[in-house]
């Protein structure tokens, strides 16, 4: 390579300006990582707790006696304990550990890499995201040690009864309101990033599908989150100044009459809603983007249907919008809008099928090399099909009804959250961490804990469709009084078993990162044997990311050009 | 334990509404079709798996894709969705719309509290809000094979009205009366569980429904006059 004709821009020397006030978009990525991958275990630490009561119902956990004193006294969990478990497991990973990790540490380390750019395209504004997440999960993980402990209404806190509970919710609160901001701060950010700073020749359909996922998520994080900001702003003005935007008049709680009218509790939903639909297709979408390049890659194949990948995901991110009221079909709502949105919601399952049956379509007549990376990428698909086939009873208005609220809707999510968006970041944690760290991680033990991970999780969340099916209501802290459901408890018990061997399977991952990190196999730039522009520099990549700006000339998916020398075609050579 | 149920677990159990068998038939419509798309994707994907990966002397396949194919699982999809959405349609304004409710049924007035269910009667004048009015908690019941339209309201939380044997749902939402109708067909005792999370003791908050013949539903409701006087 000849020498660079200008000067390079040096990383600065003091540990503060290079590894914690960092403007620069890997360590901003690395740092996002981390947080969210202790929100994740934290996350995952209270699954445990949850499956603990409901595969050991009333039995005593005695460490938690002393962990937790007045939620679990003696280790024997209260059901409101239980309560806040369910809410913040959700809300952990959800805000705090699913999307930062796919956006803030994917978005931040790979996106720029990918279009050949040197950073962000407002790096300051940047760090300020990340520490601007940061304030929000303090005031997250304050608000466990409050006396009245954390929020406890679940993760899409229905009013009235989030309005009248206790202090944690305003926690709850105050900490969406601020992981808001830093969601839309990132967001321009990356659209920004990817209208403006691409490398010479990299046209919109030269990007790899994951740049095209964070492009499109961000967008749609950016429509969609100001309708929650506005919804927990009203419900803070709720609970604190004595508003009524949710509250209708002649409430009776706790036998008082509350001085309340005006409001309507349809209308927390409609306002959540319309933020929460897009927000589940915000999670999957990212990982949906990394599992397309990943699959490329390892069956070294072009992706099939590129353009049918693109549009459709553009064709989620639109409909997402108006699909909101399939989580309202027997709320009360105009039973007329319920056939609207069943309609919507049967249509955006079409843009799910193009994608998998175009992941199939690259599978096919492909090389495929079984590495970690590419177990995930086959056990999302395996899993998103699963999720996505029992999403269509739930947008079937009459069987919505008896399946709405139950385990059913439990089991589906959590194929799409685990199954799809958990595989999604182990893929790509796999696949760039020799980029980040320079060094490999080992393989075989990736693998075993790819696999481990797919058969236990799969042993966990398939039986709740059975418990839905059913007619198991979720967020019960106990069946007892039900005696049909409680003469299932075999199956609880079970899966609770299998949640434990899952969340202990963990353990593989967490030493093979960390030993690999330190003592792991030098990795050289392209161990994949990879196109994208991210694999053409060094590993980890330097400060300035491209020592010459890189021209592009095609695509990322020139795998296995006939009479070609080798079997891939990386994007920076024509 | 037995795991027959992971597979027998997907036959809903027999529904005692007179609309349970059309939303029980649209189910097993989507189960089979979702089924079918279930198996055949997943064989793919093994399928797939086990042929194609990386074997020695063996190079991958260098296309971008086929406009045909595209066009034929774009739409094949479609219209099976859009049909399912279609066949859920009628049945969805049957059980919902107002003005499609069977006329004369008999009207209970559902009101929820944490963590109780009130059932309200009009009584033998036949009037809601007359001294005559019947109100039990918790457990009530309904005539065999009459029309019953429930108008479901809470005055605190949203809860959650679930019927499931009778395939009927409607939250409880204070401020807002939600109207939904049944006709049992079998006699007995059903649970009412609550589905909306409602607070601390949300999960006790259990219902019995019990559907009479006609002559012990009036025997039932002379009964429960008698113990509010």
């Amino acid at each position: 390579m000849s020498t660079p004709s200008h000067t390079l821009p040096q990383a600065p020397q003091g540990f503060l300006r290079k590894w914690v006030f960092s403007t620069d978009h890997k360590v901003i990525g690395l740092q996002y990582m981390f947080t969210s991958l202790l929100f994740l275990l934290l996350g995952g630490s209270l699954a445990m707790l949850i499956r603990w009561q409901l595969g050991f119902p009333g039995k005593a956990l005695s460490f938690m006696g002393t962990l937790a004193p007045t939620g679990m006294p003696a280790g024997h969990m209260l059901p409101d304990f239980y309560h806040m478990l369910f809410t913040m497991h959700a809300t952990i990973m959800i805000f705090f550990a699913v999307i930062p990790l796919l956006m803030g540490g994917f978005g931040n380390y790979v996106l720029p890499l990918m279009i050949g750019a040197e950073d962000m395209a407002f790096p300051r504004l940047n760090m300020m995201s990340y520490w601007t997440y940061f304030v929000s999960g303090v005031v997250i993980l304050t608000s466990f040690f409050i006396t009245s402990g954390a929020a406890k209404s679940g993760w899409f806190a229905y009013a009235p009864l989030s309005v009248v509970d206790a202090t944690g919710q305003t926690y709850w609160i105050i900490s969406l309101i601020i992981i808001g901001a830093s969601s839309i701060m990132g967001s321009i950010n990356f659209i920004t990033t990817v209208l403006n700073l691409r490398a010479p020749g990299m046209t919109m359909f030269r990007m790899p599908m994951t740049v095209w996922a964070i492009f499109i998520t961000s967008i749609l994080l950016l429509l969609a989150l100001p309708s929650l900001t506005v919804a927990v702003a009203c419900l803070l003005m709720d609970r604190v100044a004595g508003t009524s935007f949710f509250m209708p008049a002649g409430l009776i709680i706790n036998g008082s009459t509350l001085d309340r009218s005006g409001g309507q509790p349809l209308l927390w939903q409609h306002l959540f809603w319309f933020f929460g639909h897009p927000e589940v297709y915000i999670v999957i979408m990212p990982a949906m983007g990394i599992i397309s390049d990943l699959i490329s890659t390892f069956s070294r194949r072009p992706l099939f249907g590129y353009k049918a990948m693109v549009y459709s995901l553009l064709g989620i991110a639109g409909l997402s919008f108006v699909v909101w009221g399939h989580h309202m079909f027997v709320s009360g709502m105009n039973p007329t809008l319920g056939t609207t949105f069943m309609m919507s919601t049967m249509v955006i399952a079409v843009p799910s099928a193009i994608k998998t049956f175009n992941w199939l379509g690259t599978m096919w007549r492909g090389s495929i090399r079984f590495r970690a990376p590419m177990w995930c990428a086959v056990g999302f698909i395996s899993m998103f099909i699963i999720g996505g086939l029992t999403g269509v009873f739930l947008a079937a208005t009459p069987v919505d009804v008896y399946v709405h609220n139950t385990y059913f809707v439990i089991g589906h999510f959590h194929f799409m959250m685990v199954g799809g968006a958990l595989f999604g970041i182990f893929g790509g944690l796999y696949y760039w961490f020799p980029k980040m760290f320079g060094r490999m991680m080992n393989d075989k033990i990736g693998s075993l804990h790819v696999i481990l991970t797919f058969i236990f999780f799969n042993l966990v969340m398939y039986p709740m469709f059975v418990l839905g099916l059913a007619g198991e209501p979720r967020r019960l802290f106990d069946v007892a009084v039900y005696p049909t459901l409680a003469a299932m408890q075999p199956i609880r018990t079970f899966m609770s078993v299998n949640a434990f061997l899952l969340f202990g399977t963990q353990i593989l991952f967490v030493v093979n990162f960390f030993w690999s990190m330190f003592k792991g196999a030098k990795a050289p730039n392209n161990p994949w044997e990879a196109n994208s522009l991210e694999w053409t520099t060094t590993s980890p990549p330097p400060f300035y990311n491209y020592e010459t700006v890189p021209t592009v000339y095609h695509g990322p998916y020139e795998y296995s050009i006939p009479n070609h020398r080798t079997d891939w075609q990386p994007q920076n050579q024509s | 334990m037995n795991f027959s149920i992971f597979l027998s677990g997907w036959l809903l159990k027999p529904s005692v509404s007179t609309f349970g068998p059309q939303i029980d038939s649209i189910y097993y419509v989507i189960l089979w079709i979702t089924g079918i798309i279930f198996v055949l994707t997943e064989a793919a994907l093994v399928l797939f798996s086990i042929l194609y990966r990386q074997k020695e002397g063996q190079k991958a396949h260098y296309t971008h894709g086929n406009t045909t194919v595209e066009i034929i699982w774009t739409t094949i999809p479609a219209l099976l969705l859009v049909y399912m959405g279609i066949t859920s349609q009628n049945l969805w304004s049957e059980m919902r719309q107002p003005a499609l409710f069977p006329s004369k049924p008999t009207v209970i007035k559902v009101l929820a509290e944490q963590w109780i269910w009130h059932f309200r009667y009009p009584g033998p004048d036949g009037v809601f809000g007359t001294e005559d009015d019947i109100i039990v908690d918790n457990s009530f019941h309904v005539p065999l094979d009459q029309p019953i339209r429930f108008e479901v309201t809470a005055q605190d939380v949203i809860h959650g009205f679930y019927l499931p044997d009778l395939r009927v749902h409607q939250d409880a939402v204070p401020g807002l009366t939600s109207l939904v109708w049944l006709q049992a067909n079998k006699t007995g005792a059903y649970d009412l569980r609550c589905t909306q999370f409602c607070g601390t003791n949300h999960y006790q908050m259990k219902g019995e429904m019990t559907v009479d013949t006609p002559q012990d539903y009036q025997a039932w409701l002379a009964n429960s006059k008698a113990a509010a006087f």
